[in-house]
């Protein structure tokens, strides 16, 4: 008999993995599987400026063969999706429905989940941001320090970052930044003792990404094309991990399974599916069982098993807000062509009497998601719009900054019963309340009178909506034992013998910056305790 | 459905997206599209705008496709609104286009400027930009059916 099941190839489902199979025992991994068939062989691997003036299919990739990369209308979430990444989301409006009138859910059925459009930031938790939760990042370290070599991660160990981020040995060199970001850590240096006092700590992002050959992967050829390709899969994605995975003897990947339900008998755990082509219903047995389905796929699946339709649960995910700033340090000057996408600097700001709560914005630098997005936006005519903002780009960054989350009864999912032959629907009710909205207002407001010392000027504030940090967590968290619809310690959910949970799902408080790392050392950790206990 | 709205005929007339192309070409880059940008000017409105528009909506298309020099106008002024516009999504539709083609690509590549000359050229666009906002909004009063 199979020893664990894992539902899920996303962040959390292959670092569980990874363990389980290291101790010699055999994981099955369920996962729904989409995969991108139409685009990544279209890409030609070549630096952005070079192919939009070579490449005669750019368009086929750019904008989509259906066009999917023209988003008409109001403001879109996840504008880092492009067309070679909407297999990540794809089928989920179908299959996993969510309604609501104050959040908008973006979720994966794809072979390694949302991360394979993710940002890559790497933020590993201290002790205050894991309020809460029974475990401790003492606890968590060793499984930082695994998946940090696992995955790759290059990054500043000795910048002001570091206090809030942690030592990580297994780091590589920092990925080298672009002109407009050196230009404000030029700025910050010169006022660096200045901005520490007023709460303001700047340093090179870190990211999931290789500098330097590892593991078969990288060097970072800083094409700019990090939105669109995955040149020498420099950036991490977990379908690195699931590839090694299925290298190796004990680990089976059943792929194009949707899982419905789990249920325990004497002999273990069973799982049902569906199978995505077939649509044959097919049970899974194995001695334990890995939820990994992300936060909200995870409590659909708990929720449903345990017949507790109609029981709101809790649901996190971190305030979101960007800006298109204007960096006048780059006035004037030469940008360079070679950089990466992805976030530049990552800036963390500690207001005053906040009781060790941060503020955590990242730079990014504007080229690569092409112009006429930008356009869109400009309240003017396109032919001055397009003018005013070739101009611009040179000295355009945008500004993305993540709040704390906390639950409260103004935050919960609930899941209801399909209509017959139809999907469970989860509905979702996130408001914050005033003091939350009062307090985002005034520490962006702060962060923005700091960033103007750096030499970037906001425009715009611009609030994508609830939700669209794609950040999820916190909906069965860790709690007190008799608590039902939580966890303990060991991500074991309570009521249950061997049903465990490796995804955001079990944080019942989400710091500003990105769980994506904790969720896979957390994961890392189930894994090993998994493995000691049936070893 | 918006108000006073009409579904556009499924097969839109393809001579007349030709023209809608040649027409927002002009007024975005002054150049003329290659049939090659035009079909997939064409094939791109069929997928993503052959639902409903509204009287006025074609309206301010007809008076743009008839006097083109009231485009920079109309489009500018349909900016100001906080509305679904057909005609902003049009010219949105033939910006994306064009910028993915290697021909016009570089048109929507960055600029580089000294400090001095693009704070200039900042200024004359941006008085552009507002004259033309202006304009618009004149133009909105004086033709027949184009009020909100
Ligand atoms: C554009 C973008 C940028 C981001 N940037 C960052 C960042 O820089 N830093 C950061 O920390 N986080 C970032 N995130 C968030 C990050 O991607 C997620 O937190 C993380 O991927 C969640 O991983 P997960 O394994 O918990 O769940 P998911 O990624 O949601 O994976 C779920 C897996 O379960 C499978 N699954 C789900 N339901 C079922 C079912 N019923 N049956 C079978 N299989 C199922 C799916 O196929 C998938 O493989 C970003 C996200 C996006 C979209």
């Amino acid at each position: 008999m199979t020893d664990v099941l894992v539902v899920g190839s996303g962040a959390g489902g292959v670092h569980a993995a990874w363990p389980l199979v290291e101790r010699g025992l055999e994981v099955a991994m369920l996962d729904y599987g989409n995969e991108d068939r139409e685009y990544a062989s279209l890409v030609p691997s070549e630096p952005w400026l070079a192919l939009r003036t070579t490449d005669e299919s750019q368009h086929r990739y750019l904008l989509g063969d259906r066009f999917e990369g023209i988003t008409l209308g109001g403001i879109r979430v996840g504008a880092q999706l492009t067309p070679p990444r909407l297999f990540i989301p794809a089928d989920t409006e179908r299959l996993t429905p969510v309604d609501s009138a104050t959040f908008s859910a973006t979720e994966s059925l794809a072979k390694g989940g949302l991360a394979a459009g993710w940002g890559a930031g790497v933020f590993p938790f201290d002790d205050a941001d894991l309020a809460g939760a029974p475990i401790s990042a003492a606890d968590l370290a060793p499984h930082y320090e695994a998946v940090a070599e696992r995955i790759g991660v290059a990054g500043d160990d000795d910048d002001d970052l570091r206090p809030f981020l942690g030592e990580c040995r297994a780091m590589m060199p920092a990925m080298a930044i672009d002109s407009g970001a050196e230009r404000v850590m030029a700025r910050y240096a010169a006022q660096r003792e200045r901005l520490n006092a007023a709460g303001l700590f700047v340093g090179r992002t870190r990211l999931a990404a290789c500098t330097r050959e590892h593991r078969g992967r990288g060097p970072h050829r800083y094409f700019d094309m990090d939105f669109w390709a995955d040149d020498r899969r420099a950036v991490y994605r977990p379908r690195w991990t699931l590839d090694e995975l299925a290298a190796k003897d004990g680990f089976e990947l059943r792929d194009r399974r949707l899982v419905s339900a789990f249920r325990e008998d004497e002999s273990g755990v069973v799982v049902t599916t569906t199978h995505a082509d077939t649509g044959e219903r097919e049970e899974h047995r194995a001695r334990a069982l890995v939820l990994a389905a992300g936060a909200l796929g995870t409590v659909r699946i708990v929720l449903r098993s345990l017949d507790r339709y109609g029981t709101p649960v809790p649901i996190l995910c971190n305030p979101y807000t960007y800006a298109p700033v204007l960096n006048v340090g780059m006035l004037g000057r030469e940008a360079r062509d070679e950089r990466h996408s992805l976030a530049q600097l990552t800036a963390i700001y500690r207001p005053e009497a906040a009781d060790g709560r941060i503020v955590q914005a990242q730079y990014y630098s504007y080229r690569s998601l092409l112009l006429f997005k930008l356009m869109k936006e400009a309240p003017i005519g396109h032919r001055e719009a397009r003018a005013i903002l070739r101009r611009l780009q040179p000295v355009l960054g945008i500004l993305g900054i993540h709040h704390e989350d906390r639950p409260s009864a103004r935050k919960t999912c609930v899941l209801h019963r399909g209509p017959e032959g139809g999907p469970d629907r989860l509905a979702i009710d996130y408001r914050l309340d005033d003091a939350e909205a009062l307090r985002h207002d005034r520490e962006e407001r702060r962060l923005f009178a700091l960033f103007r010392r750096l030499g970037c000027f906001a425009l715009k504030r611009i609030r994508p909506g609830h939700g669209s940090a794609i950040h999820y967590a916190g909906t069965i968290p860790f709690g007190p034992e008799g608590k039902g619809l939580t966890c303990d310690r060991d991500c074991r959910v309570r009521g249950t013998r061997r049903v465990h949970l490796a995804d955001g799902a079990v944080f019942p408080y989400l710091p500003a910056k990105g769980l994506t790392f904790t969720i896979m050392a957390n994961a890392d950790r189930v894994g090993t305790l998994l493995a000691n206990e049936l070893a | 459905m918006r108000n006073g709205a009409e579904t556009v005929p499924e097969a839109e007339d393809e001579a007349r997206l030709r023209a809608e192309a040649v027409a927002f070409t002009r007024y975005l880059i002054r150049d003329e599209p290659t049939p090659e940008v035009s079909a997939r000017y064409a094939a791109a409105n069929r997928t993503l705008l052959g639902g409903e528009s509204t009287a006025r909506e074609r309206a301010l298309l007809a008076t743009c496709l008839a006097r083109p020099w009231t485009l920079p106008f109309l489009d500018a002024v349909e900016a100001r609104r906080q509305a679904p516009s057909l005609l902003r999504d049009k010219v949105l539709v033939m910006s994306a286009v064009l910028e993915t083609t290697t021909r016009f690509g570089a048109r929507f590549l960055p600029l580089k400027r000294s400090g001095p000359v693009l704070l200039l050229e900042l200024a004359v666009l941006g008085f552009v930009a507002v004259f033309r906002v202006a304009g618009g909004m004149v133009l909105v009063r004086v033709l027949p059916g184009l009020r909100a």
